[in-house]
């Protein structure tokens, strides 16, 4: 296989097959790669991002604000302070004689002007090489506004993307055990690892106020500062997207005894199953009544449109590549009940054990990567027989060019994709490209399509 | 009573902190000169999220996929200096891409850690390890704190022309152009332009087709398109350089080669807009030698008729410009122009420079108009707020500020992330100039139609 795609000699373990031998991962991407991956800091600011009343600070130079100002698809009930982009814009005056007085004069500005309920303060790799004590003023500009103002050490090279979502659940833990939990009723759980992304966090709570189950608080997605504050209150942590937020959940276990799961809310089976192993883990049966109500009811509502959709996508191929292994394994699922084949699977941050269970679901030959590259995504599309491509908009123009159908299932999309309405948006979503007649028009002229 | 006062007002950015950012970094410039470059691919000596966030940015925008490498520091690299793992890169870009050049560019981590990037390279090549010869390479140093993605461009373009450029011997028939970050389409009207007077353009960079390129037949790891090295190699020979008006200190790649090679060499606004295309326009006739083509006459007679359909529409509306320099100038006087007023130009660097400019391209007794230094979206709000206007010309980051107030909005520029074809946004020479002015004008008929139950089937 290797032969054909060229893949780098360092990066040989980190691809195979279903059927073989075990993926390398979690390492340092490869020197002179094109891979998807960003830094820490993008792995950090990503996971903090959607909390809705917190001021986020990029203290460092202006292109990583730019970058991340107002790019998830977060949406929020209330506050949109984490749709503004706020930078201390670092120049070289700073870089040679510090920035933490710009950092103040920042804070104490934007505090004032904003009235947010905390601050999240990312330290950049600038900050991180000029040697700036951003835990010192953070802590100050905290006694002094009288809120939480929480240094989140990213410097993008000091680690990977996973480094990052660590750091950002290092930071969430501060916070978590400082509220008041003696309003918090009994057997409520905090929802880790959902960001709103066009709302799919509020298809999810619906689910679960239908099953008489209690929410604290929501971690990220339309998140408050002072509900995460309360989130020990909680009987249980419902853990999606494991990548980003499993630290988080075994810190409030260690700390408060909390127990946690890890479910996905992508699929009809994954969807269900999260909501069944949420009552049974509260040993609540008339929740798991009512969930096995609402399952029916939501399974029954979709079904017919879903088996017209199944007939027309049933046989094609995908190959897919997303940022965490749980969305892999639960799209592997989803795609095999619209009767759609994976013959490529990967992930930005997956550890042993996801590749474990990747290689697991999928068919012996399918193939599975580690942080791919561009240069093998690209050898790999070519190679034909892929029929679509699931990943993010950095990878979308290879599938086109390539003349691959695409869909977007990364944090920027605006379609809700989560759940059991989510799970026919999808399906409709894939089929919208997949049965698009441009791909079936010459690319040459005169050549039959 | 004549008083003297400025053409502007500069009012300096209001806050510590900058909100809203109305400029990118500069190593984004970098890739952008690089990839205008055949055969090129670029590395950025620094973190993984440098490469990943600006190739997402260029991606969104142009629709095209944009491979840029970094040698990816780690935090021993932090501590202990990039020479292995850019030594590293170097080779497993050759190895994959097969590049004929490597445009290196350094981020504000490799510069702060002092790297010492030419050396590193050159020492690389000079202990090369891969199967066949290494490619050429250029540097650049394009720190993201100092200046924006504008000046990334230029020093990137600068290092280009110093690193790569020569010439031979007589002269030829060739025009060098050294256009600002313009979208592929006008980067083809540049060059589309230059073939009418029977002369061959060396456009350095030219990006036009890796930015906006056809579906493929098969697999493509390196895009087509891209000024060739052979030709930068001998651009001191070309019987004329045309650069375009940059405000910037450093010198221009024009000015460069012209004192190396002695090449004639002009420096003219940017082509938008009847005046300054007619002056880009007799730059060309004097380098070939050749008079203005019947076509093209009649390109500038269609526009000076468009003009005169459409300047009610236009008069006296006021607009936002916003973004780099080198974009608000054009702009800004292409609007003095037609009647309408630049009444904001906010950029994200300092203003120095584009307030000279604005003061010595205001026409006599116009408004004057606000310069905002430094600035960020939240600055031009309050802009908007304290001196209104009717529309926004300009990238797609300030849509919040449009729809928040129901304003039209002019999409040009970089980026443009939320409507299709950013890549073939024209405004260069006539026929370009004149598609700008009837999307400006159709805003402003837009506004009032849709304001209006009355019937426009007559205007």
């Amino acid at each position: 296989m290797s032969k054909d795609i060229a893949i780098l000699a360092e990066r040989q373990d980190q691809v195979g097959r279903a059927d073989g031998s075990a993926i390398s991962c979690g390492r340092h991407s490869t020197a002179g790669a094109v891979t998807q991956r960003a830094c820490v800091f993008c792995g950090s600011r990503v996971v903090l991002y959607p909390i809705t009343d917190a001021l986020h600070i990029v203290h460092g130079p202006v292109g990583c604000a730019a970058y991340t100002w107002d790019i998830r698809g977060s949406l929020s009930s209330g506050r949109e302070l984490h749709r503004l982009g706020f930078s201390t814009d670092l120049r070289e005056r700073e870089v040679v004689f510090g920035g933490e007085k710009k950092l103040r004069a920042a804070l104490d500005e934007l505090i004032a002007e904003h009235k947010p309920a905390g601050a999240f303060i990312y330290s950049t790799c600038l900050a991180g090489v000029i040697g700036d004590d951003v835990d010192a003023v953070c802590k100050a500009a905290s006694t002094r506004h009288g809120i939480p103002v929480i240094p989140v050490q990213a410097p993008g090279f000091a680690g990977t993307k996973i480094t990052g979502y660590r750091v950002a659940c290092d930071a969430l833990a501060t916070l978590v055990g400082t509220g008041d939990t003696s309003t918090v009723p009994a057997g409520a759980i905090n929802i880790l690892g959902d960001f709103n992304l066009a709302g799919e966090l509020w298809t999810i709570k619906s689910y679960y106020q239908v099953m008489g189950v209690p929410i604290i608080s929501t971690i990220t997605g339309d998140a408050r500062i002072n509900d995460i504050r309360r989130a020990h209150g909680a009987a249980l942590n419902v853990v999606q997207c494991s990548g980003s937020m499993i630290h988080l959940a075994r810190d409030m276990e260690r700390r408060f005894g909390i127990p946690y799961i890890q479910v996905s809310y992508v699929g009809f089976e994954d969807t269900a199953a999260a909501l069944y192993a949420v009552a049974e883990k509260l040993v609540n049966t008339d929740a798991m009544q009512r969930a096995q109500e609402l399952v029916r009811n939501e399974v029954a509502k979709v079904t017919p449109e879903l088996r017209r959709l199944k007939k027309l996508l049933a046989g094609r191929t995908v190959a897919l590549y997303t940022g965490g292994a749980f969305k892999a394994l639960s799209l592997v699922r989803a795609l095999r009940s619209l009767g759609m084949r994976t013959v490529l699977a990967g992930c930005q941050t997956g550890g042993d054990q996801d590749y474990q269970e990747l290689q697991r679901l999928c068919d012996p030959d399918t193939v599975i990567v580690d942080d791919i590259t561009t240069h093998e995504l690209g050898r790999f599309l070519a190679r034909g027989g892929v029929d679509l491509f699931i990943g993010g908009v950095k990878e979308r123009p290879l599938a086109y060019k390539l003349g691959i159908a695409f869909c977007d299932h990364n944090h920027e999309r605006k379609h809700g994709l989560a759940g059991f309405d989510g799970m026919l948006t999808f399906a409709e979503e894939v089929f919208s490209s997949v049965s698009s007649p441009v791909w079936k028009l010459p690319v040459t002229r005169g050549e039959m399509g | 009573m004549i008083v003297e006062r400025s053409a502007s007002i500069e009012t300096p950015h209001s806050s510590n902190a900058t909100r809203n950012a109305c400029r990118l970094c500069a190593p984004l410039g970098a890739v952008w000169a690089y990839r205008g470059i055949a055969n090129c691919v670029p590395l950025l000596h620094g973190g993984q999220g440098c490469a990943t966030y600006i190739r997402r940015y260029l991606i969104g925008h142009f629709r095209e996929p944009v491979d840029v490498a970094a040698s990816n520091f780690s935090e021993q690299t932090a501590i202990h200096g990039g020479a292995e793992r850019l030594a590293t890169s170097l080779h497993n870009l050759a190895a994959q891409y097969n590049p004929s050049v490597i445009g290196v560019a350094s981020t504000c981590l490799a510069e702060t850690i002092g790297e010492d990037l030419p050396f590193l390279v050159r020492r690389t090549l000079g202990r090369w390890k891969g199967d066949g010869p290494p490619p050429a390479t250029i540097t650049a140093s394009t720190p993201s704190y100092a200046g924006d993605h504008a000046s990334g461009y230029r020093a990137a373009v600068r290092a280009i022309v110093e690193q790569l450029g020569g010439d031979r011997p007589g002269s030829d028939h060739r025009i060098g152009l050294f256009p600002p970050m313009v979208s592929p389409a006008d980067l083809r009207s540049l060059a589309a332009s230059v073939r009418a007077y029977h002369c061959e353009p060396i456009t350095v960079p030219d990006p036009s087709e890796a930015f906006d390129g056809g579906a493929w037949a098969d697999l493509e790891t390196l895009t087509a398109g891209g000024t060739e090295v052979r030709d930068i190699a001998a651009i001191g020979s070309a019987c004329g350089l045309v650069g375009f008006t940059n405000p910037a200190p450093e010198p221009a790649p024009q000015d460069l080669l012209h004192e190396r090679y002695n090449t004639p060499s002009v420096t003219l606004p940017l082509p938008v807009g009847l005046t300054a295309c007619d002056q880009w326009h007799s730059a060309l006739e004097t380098f070939s030698g050749t008079s203005m083509p019947r076509a093209i006459e009649a390109e500038r007679a269609r526009l000076l008729d468009a003009y005169r359909d459409g300047h009610k529409y236009v008069a006296g509306r006021r607009a936002a410009l916003y973004g780099e320099t080198e974009l608000i100038l054009p702009l800004a006087r292409l609007l003095w122009e037609i009647g309408m007023v630049p009444a904001i130009c906010a950029t994200g660097g300092d203003a120095k420079g584009l307030r000279r400019e604005l003061d010595s391209l205001a026409p006599a007794g116009a408004e004057q108009i606000q310069v905002l230094s430094e600035s960020d979206f939240m600055d031009l709000d309050a802009g908007i707020d304290a001196y209104g206007v009717d529309m926004l010309i300009g990238h797609s980051r300030a849509y919040h500020l449009a729809q928040a107030r129901h304003l039209p909005q002019v999409r040009i520029g970089f980026p443009v992330h939320d409507r299709m074809g950013a890549a073939r946004i024209r405004m260069c020479d006539y026929a370009g100039t004149l598609e700008l002015f009837e999307r400006i004008a159709n805003a402003c008929i837009e506004r009032a139609q849709d304001g209006n139950s009355v019937g426009y089937l007559t205007m």
